[in-house]
């Protein structure tokens, strides 16, 4: 009988997910931020 | 900023689709692992994040090899990105491996060599960015850079090679001749849901990597102004 462990196993799965869609809203905001730098560096 | 390239587009609808596809494979269509449970299936994301990180810390040195041969910041702002990916990606199979960890080996962490090699791989390359962040000028950020990538891309085969090496517990799930009865024995199904998620994961690397690259790209451009 194998152990009850589905717990564990979305947990596992959860945290790869999460900890990946952290970092593209991270590269999503930076990117933003850099373009409107740009946007106002052309402006001067 | 240029347009974003149509291949790369493409590429985020696909892992849009793929991701949960996979996702759903793993779940609902692999077998359930016989003594470990469903827990054992955590092992497909784990081992696929875990090869990814690898990857991208591979391409970094190749990236600060070739930087050191031709002077472009192209190859600089490539390896940077790579590491940056990398460590995220192993820091998913760090923290991904501790949930498994818990309920098979009873405890969140052993300082076991492969994840004490692990551990050392995924420091040192955090320390690029304290580095990175030391040095004020883009070409001697990039030139001490390219040289740290290429040093600290030795942590890649002793963390991959560690369960070989050393006395561990860590499951070996490439193995070969005598090391082969500690390994995983996968049916077919388990084999194939192994193959997509290090596809998938892969795809996603290239992905992330690309789109770290562009931004650096931009960064660099907002600077010179």
């Amino acid at each position: 009988m194998p152990a009850n462990t589905t717990n564990e196993m979305l947990w596992g799965l959860i945290v790869i997910l999460v900890i990946l869609l952290i970092y593209t809203l991270s590269l999503y905001l930076r990117t933003l931020s850099a373009k409107s730098q740009q946007t106002k560096n052309q402006e001067k | 900023m240029t347009k974003q390239p149509k291949v790369l587009g493409i590429l985020d609808i696909l892992l849009l689709i793929l991701v949960p596809a996979s996702l759903v494979w793993i779940i609902f269509f692999t077998p359930m692992e016989a003594v470990m449970g469903n827990v054992q299936k955590v092992f497909y994301y784990h081992v696929a994040a875990a090869w990814a990180g690898m990857l991208c810390f591979i391409l970094a040195a190749l990236a600060g090899a070739a930087y050191l041969h031709a002077r472009r910041l192209q190859w600089d702002w490539l390896s940077l990105s790579a590491i940056e990916v990398g460590v995220v990606f192993s820091l998913c199979a760090i923290f991904s491996g501790m949930i498994w960890a818990r309920p098979i080996w009873n405890t969140w962490w052993v300082w076991d060599p492969r994840l004490t090699t692990t551990t050392i791989m995924v420091l040192i390359y955090l320390a690029y960015f304290i580095l990175r962040s030391g040095l004020t000028t883009p070409e001697v950020q990039a030139r001490l850079g390219s040289v740290y990538a290429i040093i600290g891309v030795l942590t890649v085969p002793l963390t991959f090679f560690s369960i070989r090496l050393f006395r561990t517990i860590h499951p070996v799930v490439i193995a070969t001749g005598s090391t082969g009865e500690s390994a995983f024995n996968m049916s077919p199904r388990m084999l194939v849901a192994l193959f997509i998620s290090l596809s998938v994961f892969t795809l996603l690397m290239a992905d992330l990597v690309w789109h770290r690259y562009r931004l650096a790209k931009l960064q660099s451009n907002n600077r010179k102004r």
